[in-house]
């Protein structure tokens, strides 16, 4: 009976064609994904994975079963509610239930019937990437070899248990609830968990996210698949699935407990409260019974039921009013509403945690940052909404067969559509209002008080309506077309993935995405900038379009269930009966789309990723032969440039002079420039072009006398870099009304291996020969360049640059002079030392704050320090100045002179997020350090409501300000290891400035705070580029030389002593700076470290920067006894292994022994003895004599290696015989 | 003030002739629409009540084309469909109320008063904060005809308005039919044979999408006299005329009695008996079903 009923139930699924269609897409999205990672589409590529690796490793395969149960949710919940509700559906509850089947066997078999249902469309999904790993055209080399656990293993652990976790869970709710809006609830409850456990990366919570995120998700994203090493999540994985399969069975389990096979639940399990929690969800069946008298009384008065014949419109406008209150009651009113928007609020609440986060520290509320999270965390609920609802309001009539009635009523299509929408509309302005009062509490319960409302109110109420209107445009379309809801539901959920996850990256063109336009980001200094305009010109013509939705589904929505006329007949019909609208509305759009694509494609350039690729090769294809021909350096570069905030505009002249520094004469220049934004190039000597190639930018001249060894010769031209109507991505964000971040674009001499293509399998895609993407720092001549891809590193600067009079500007230098002229006021920068040919030049209406730098004994000139900002921003500015007088002091004090009189930190506006480091010039982004809320800095106890654990204005002032020596007086050669000296460097500068101000401690929360992202990058990003040792670095592994390299030179610098750390840094300064063509790799460095340290100290210090060096550890035992003199013993053992990472990814044991710190706390917090022990791998059992009580043993308290695992290292003592 | 129907033909996607050339010419009074399931009455009244359109023919109410114009008819017209249902949860009152915006009746103290009237009327006021998805098959049908009134319509189409009901509120029903019918025209939809002759002057029978029969009932019973014969099961048609046919096998008190058309009599057994509107349905209908 069960077996047949089971199968019976299958095939009525699997005879569905919505199965099959399912099925083909879900493999066609595997078998796409295969082919956008190795061949790439015509113009679009996606990288996933890196040029070495497989496609099919075991870790991709996990993210790819994860996906694929991911991907599944909507098509699960589907066909569990289907297989659960469908008796109810069709009314058919009697006669089934009455049949004699008992509840266990029907809930069994639908259960089953549901399940196997979808087992075969995961499937699907691994079909098609089988498929399209053996198609003959794909290269083999992208694959390794297939095993049957390398596909089975994710499945089982991902996909299956997916399956049954979700499948129980909208089963369970459709069993008990029988109502289609629960499932869309569950969807989004669902979602919303995983997507808060993914964001929650702080180490304390790590554990828990890992357990509590449904899915598997972040364990498929934190999962380590590379043969040869441990799957460290193995705890994890196994816990998560086993709560989650237990929860998913528990409620299960419940449900059938609970399920009745009757038309009505009498007694539900779980007592009366969930049955009445249950209850008030279902719609009640329970009948009045008829008990007045059984005819109609009194006479028919028909005067009273006289309407009006001809209305006025103030008649119309109250039926309109009317109709409009129903609606809107018919939504809010709606427990389903009320559910959803009670969770979405409540996560809301949950994600405000992260306003403005980083550096581990919130930044203060301030309204651009709430309504970034605000929206970002709400957008998938505004959608859900309005797809939910809009679906719920054309189908209503219908639904309930209220059609009939209403539709023979005298309201007109219009009317009844226009209620209907203003309903939903206002449904989102409430929301939108209460997110605004949320917004607006977050904001006073974080003590911030600036509300600038009238952002809110732009945001929310203004460009926030436009995408609303939008969207429900589109829905209002998709369900008046569609034959039944469901329909809908998919086109309109695979819309949403489509738009998420894929439209910017296959379509690229914003006019091709539906209610695309270039981003805007407001941000203090600038407003909404100068994407505003371009902004609503893109919206305004979406708003076309959707108008075009809403006519036609106007014609197309069905006021009464009745067979409709073909789609093609009511278009035609419609646009003929009012052919002039529809033609003017149609020619409004065609204009409008000629308009922006006039302004993104003729006016501005349109290049997608895979022409520039093509322009890279063809470069070097042509011009790769000039790479050894010996050419002229730029030594000085003068300019004298006009910025036109508002036009958006620099222009002026540039002059470079060129001196051959080779040992021939140099016949030929090359110069590379872009020639839309540089003219009128002019050199001292007679010179015959040779070569104009404009298509890339390359431009050969022929000097008629030869410049000889040594001699010089100026070539000076016309800069004119403006922008015509907008791009694409909107206007230009570095040249604008107030902060204005602007690079010259200088020209380059001789030919630019940087401009190269890089990626072996791209390359030989491009039919261009094996190239290493990296340089390794042993190659010959690798000191002739610098980082910065030049010969002559180290130039004479002057720049004198033209504003408007209310602007500041600024160039790398000292400013020389500044004057006003003809309405416009000019700044002289120049330099007595030469500066980096790395140039950019900023302008803004700045507050200025300032404070001078006094040397404690005169070896040293005062310097000026600024800080150029908003005037709302004065928050940290204090801070931003101490850390620039103390760097000053440490730097100077340690490395060697400032050669500057003066130090800048330029506020810009948050187009970019970083702050970066030019001679005397510091720009900093207004979204990093300048809102931070640190005042709860040294509070332990702060709720991680308003988190400060790191004060980084401060600690990123410090490391900006290192580069002025490191980068700036010592630059590195171009050869990994690179960033190490310029970034690892600074990182360690910096920590010195931040030690000196918030001493141990605050070093602590640093070192842990890097430690902890160089493990989460380290395992997200291993794959992609895989990791090198720190001296060996690539350019992009910032988890390296950032966060492993200020712990690793920390622990060095205490290993062989501050001094002769400092000491080294400086012999290496000494010798290296401001040298041109004597460019240091990390070889030089190392020498350079070890002839400081001492003997006993080499292999520490080589395991910590030339090797990949891995510590786990297990605490066994830790207890504590109290001797007779009031000192206390700890005896303790932990389990202790070191690894190295070979370059192959391959790990090995480390024999030999490992000095780690091992420090002892009180229940304050307070340190009572930190020891360095050495440890073997393996057992390990010590005892440590304390002064006083201890509370916690913390396993290296400074976090100086790097270990394996993400693990908490405190271990609290217990007092012996206590364990 | 009239109805004029020509023509009208409606054949759906399955294949369906649910109207077949159908015309008909309406004057005001009760018009009785008779006809078995599937005959095509409701697509007919759902078609005068604007809520399909036919694929050929025309309807015109005066100077108004219904098909065309449906926004003039709607102003006056009241419809009862078949099968109906409610909002879930929302009272008769507010139901009705909202109903009586829609339709026009802006003035709210005019809306209250008509709401409570028509609530009185079909003895629904006791149980109007109710949520109507709740009330009882005849309750709910007394809504649905509490609803049509509203606006007072001159055209107002009952698609078997006393499904459900018991005697008592059929027979009340339809003397308020009967009363409103003074100067409106009433179409209703039926199968039971009786409300059609105790109340309608005129009608028509329909079957397979065509009418069979437009008349006064008492001219199709007329047309019979003398051409019915009642007889037994045990009677045996020995004399049937070329027309005539067997129109209805009933019980009486556990006796099956057979009804025959014919000109003469058709056999021993079998007696001469008067028509009624029951015969003449069957007889349009072509004989027994």
């Amino acid at each position: 009976m069960r077996a047949a009923l089971i199968k019976a139930e299958l095939l009525t699924g699997l005879k569905k064609p919505a199965f099959w269609l399912g099925a083909v897409v879900l493999a066609g999205i595997t078998f796409a994904l295969v082919h956008a990672i190795t061949i790439g589409l015509p113009f679009a590529r996606i990288q996933l994975i890196g040029e070495e690796f497989a496609v099919n490793s075991m870790r991709n395969m996990d993210i790819l079963a994860t996906f694929v149960s991911w991907l599944m949710i909507f098509l699960i919940a589907n066909i569990f509610a289907f297989q659960a509700n469908r008796d109810f559906a069709y009314n058919a509850q009697a006669l089934v239930f009455s049949s004699g089947v008992s509840k266990l066997t029907f809930v069994w078999a639908r259960f089953t019937a549901a399940f196997t249902q979808c087992l075969l469309l995961s499937l699907a999904s691994f079909v098609g990437f089988i498929a399209a790993r053996f198609m003959p055209y794909i290269d083999p080399s992208y694959f390794q070899a297939d095993s049957l656990g390398l596909y089975a293993w994710p499945f089982l652990i991902k996909t299956l248990p997916n399956i049954f976790i979700l499948g129980a869970v909208f089963f369970s709710l459709n069993l008990l609830l029988r109502n289609q809006l629960i499932n869309w609830v569950s969807v989004m409850a669902l979602y919303l968990l995983s997507i808060a456990m993914l964001r929650m990366n702080e180490t304390d919570w790590l554990a828990f996210a890992y357990l509590a995120e449904p899915l598997g998700i972040k364990l498929a994203l934190a999962s380590r698949g590379i043969e040869g090493e441990q799957f460290v999540y193995d705890t994890y994985l196994l816990g998560n699935r086993l709560i989650w399969i237990s929860v998913a069975a528990l409620i299960m389990v419940c449900s059938v407990l609970s399920f009745k096979l009757k038309d009505e639940a009498d007694s539900l399990f779980g007592g009366k409260v969930f049955a009445r929690v249950l209850h008030s969800f279902r719609r009640s069946k329970s009948k009045i019974d008829d008990l007045g008298s059984d005819y109609m009384q009194s006479s028919l008065d028909r005067a009273l039921l006289q309407s009006i014949n001809v209305l006025t419109w103030k008649q119309n406008a109250k039926i309109w009013l009317g109709s409009f209150r129903f609606e809107l009651a018919q939504i809010v009113l709606n427990r389903y509403f009320l559910l959803l928007s009670f969770l979405g609020f409540f996560y809301l609440f949950w994600v405000s945690r992260l306003i403005g986060r980083s550096f581990e520290t919130n930044t203060f509320p301030v309204t651009y940052a709430v309504l970034d999270i605000f929206q970002g965390a709400f957008g998938l609920f505004f959608f859900a909404i309005i797809v939910l609802f809009s679906a719920e309001a054309l189908w209503r009539d219908r639904e309930n067969k209220v059609d009939g009635i209403t539709g023979s009523f005298p309201i007109s299509e219009n009317h009844y559509l226009s209620a209907k929408a203003s309903a939903l509309l206002a449904t989102l302005f409430i929301l939108n209002t209460v997110m605004m009062l949320g917004g607006i509490l977050v904001q006073r319960v974080k003590g911030y008080f600036d509300h600038e409302l009238d952002l809110y109110v732009t945001q929310l109420f203004g460009l926030g309506f436009i995408d609303f209107s939008l969207l429900l445009a589109l829905s209002f379309f998709v369900f008046s077309l569609v034959r039944n809801k469901y329909q809908g539901y998919a086109v309109m959920g695979a819309y949403y993935l489509f738009d998420s996850f894929a439209a910017t990256a296959l379509l690229q063109h914003n006019l091709l995405i539906f209610g695309a336009a270039p981003t805007l980001t407001y941000s203090d200094l600038n407003g909404f900038g100068p994407n505003l305009v371009p902004y609503l010109i893109f919206k305004a013509f979406w708003c076309l379009l959707a108008l075009w939705f809403v006519k036609a589904s106007v014609w197309v929505w069905q006021r009464s269930e009745t067979e409709r006329a073909p789609l093609i007949s009511v278009l035609k019909t419609n646009i003929v009966a009012n052919p002039r609208r529809s033609l003017a509305l149609t020619v409004s759009i065609a204009l409008g789309a000629s308009f922006i694509l006039y302004h993104t494609l003729v006016l501005n350039s349109f290049v997608i990723a895979t022409a520039i690729e093509k322009k890279q090769a063809l470069y070097e294809e042509t011009y790769r032969h000039f790479a050894d021909e010996p050419q002229v350096d730029i030594d000085k570069l003068s300019m004298a440039l006009e910025i036109e905030p508002d036009a958006a505009r620099v222009y002026g002249q540039m002059s470079a002079r060129l001196t051959n520094n080779s040992n021939t004469a140099i016949h030929h220049l090359h110069v590379e420039f872009d020639p839309e934004k540089i003219h009128s190039v002019i050199f001292e000597r007679e010179t015959q072009t040779v070569l104009n190639d404009e298509d890339l930018g390359v431009f050969r001249w022929e000097l008629m006398t030869p410049l000889m060894p040594g001699e010089s010769m100026i070539m000076s031209m016309a800069l004119d870099d403006h922008q015509t109507g907008f791009a694409n991505s909107g206007r230009r964000t570095d040249v604008v009304n107030n902060g204005t971040f602007y690079e010259p674009p200088i020209p380059r001499i001789a030919y630019q291996t940087g401009r190269e293509l890089t990626g072996g399998r791209r390359r030989s895609a491009l039919g261009l020969p094996d190239k290493p993407n990296y340089i390794a720092r042993d190659t010959d001549g690798v000191e002739e360049r610098s980082f910065l891809g030049l010969e002559e590193s180290f130039i004479e600067l002057d720049i004198i640059i033209g504003a408007p009079l209310d602007q500041q500007a600024f160039a790398p230098g000292d400013l020389q002079r500044s004057w006003q002229e003809n309405g416009r006021a000019y700044f002289h920068y120049a330099s007595d030392e030469k500066v980096l040919n790395f140039v950019s030049i900023l302008s803004g209406r700045y507050q200025h704050s300032q404070a001078t730098w006094i040397p404690e004994n005169n070896n040293h000139q005062a310097v000026e320090l600024s800080v150029y900002h908003h005037p709302k921003h004065s928050a940290n500015i204090d801070a931003m100045l101490e850390a620039s007088k103390l760097s000053m002091d440490e730097f100077t004090r340690r490395f060697g002179p400032y050669p500057h009189n003066q130090l800048r930190i330029l506020e810009f506006p948050r187009y970019a997020t970083y702050a970066q480091s030019f001679a005397a010039n510091i720009p900093f982004s207004e979204s990093i350090g300048f809102i931070a809320d640190v005042r709860n800095i040294d509070d332990e106890s702060t709720s991680s409501f308003a988190q400060a654990t790191i004060d980084y204005p401060f600690f990123v002032t410090a490391h900006e300000i290192a580069h002025q020596w490191w980068a700036h007086q010592l630059i590195a050669a171009d050869a990994e290891g690179a960033n190490f000296i310029v970034e690892s460097l600074s990182q360690y500068s910096a920590l010195k400035v931040y030690e000196r101000k918030y001493g141990a401690t605050g070093v602590k929360k640093l070192l842990q705070y890097y430690s902890n992202r160089y493990g989460i990058a380290r395992n997200n990003e291993r794959e992609l580029n895989r990791e090198r040792p720190l001296l060996r670095v690539r350019d992009g592994q910032t988890y390296v030389h950032y966060s492993k390299g200020i712990s690793a030179l920390y622990a060095v610098s205490e290993q062989m002593g501050e001094g002769q750390f400092d000491a080294a840094l400086r012999a290496f300064l000494d010798q290296y700076s401001y040298k041109n063509r004597e460019y240091p790799t990390t070889l030089q460095f190392i020498d350079i470290l070890l002839s400081y340290a001492p003997n006993d100290t080499h292999d520490y210090v080589k395991e910590q920067l030339e090797q990949i060096t891995l510590i786990s550890y297990t605490p066994k035992n830790a207890v504590y006894q109290r001797q007779e003199d009031f000192t206390y013993t700890v005896q303790a053992s932990i389990d202790f292994n070191k690894q190295f990472q070979m370059d192959d990814g391959s790990l090995i044991d480390g024999n030999t022994e490992t000095l780690v710190d091992i420090g002892f706390y009180n229940s304050k917090g307070e340190e009572i003895l930190v020891s360095q022990t050495s440890l073997k791998n393996g057992h390990n059992a010590f005892q440590f004599e304390l002064p006083r009580k201890p509370a916690n043993m913390i396993i290296e308290p400074y976090y100086k290696w790097q270990e394996s695992n993400l693990i908490k290292n405190t271990i609290a003592l217990l007092p012996a015989g206590n364990e | 003030m009239g109805l004029n129907i020509e023509n009208l033909t409606k054949v759906y996607k399955n294949g369906t002739k649910a109207l077949d050339g159908v015309s008909l010419k309406l004057k005001p009074g009760m018009f009785g629409l008779l006809g078995p399931n599937g005959a095509g009455k409701s697509t007919l009244m759902r078609t005068l009540a604007t809520l399909q359109s036919p694929d050929k023919g025309s309807v015109t109410m005066d100077e108004i084309n219904v098909l065309t114009q449906p926004m003039l008819v709607r102003k006056k017209l009241g419809y009862l469909p078949q099968d109906f249902g409610v909002y879930p949860g929302t009272s008769a009152e507010t139901l009705l109320d909202y109903f009586a915006l829609l339709k026009g009746l802006t003035n709210e103290k005019q809306r209250r008063e008509c709401v409570s009237h028509l609530l009185n009327l079909v003895n629904l006021y006791k149980d109007r904060k109710k949520a109507v998805s709740q009330y009882s098959g005849g309750m709910r049908q007394r809504f649905g005809v509490a609803q049509a009134l509203i606006g007072d319509p001159y055209l107002l189409i009952v698609d078997e308005p006393t499904a459900g009901l018991d005697p008592m509120e059929r027979r009340r029903l339809n003397a308020l039919l009967n009363e409103i019918s003074q100067d409106r025209l009433i179409i209703l939809s039926t199968h039971i044979v009786s409300d059609v002759w105790d109340l309608c002057p005129d009608m028509a029978i329909m079957s397979r999408g065509k009418v069979a029969f437009q008349g006064a009932p008492s001219n199709a019973v007329s047309a019979l006299k003398d051409k019915i014969w009642e007889g037994d099961k045990d009677a045996e048609c020995a004399d049937l005329g070329e027309d005539a046919q067997l129109l209805s096998t009933r019980l009486r008190q556990g006796i099956n009695v057979s009804r025959v058309y014919s000109e003469r009599c058709p056999g021993k057994r079998f007696t001469p008996v008067q028509p009624d509107l029951q015969d003449a349905y069957f007889k349009a209908l072509g004989g027994a079903l």
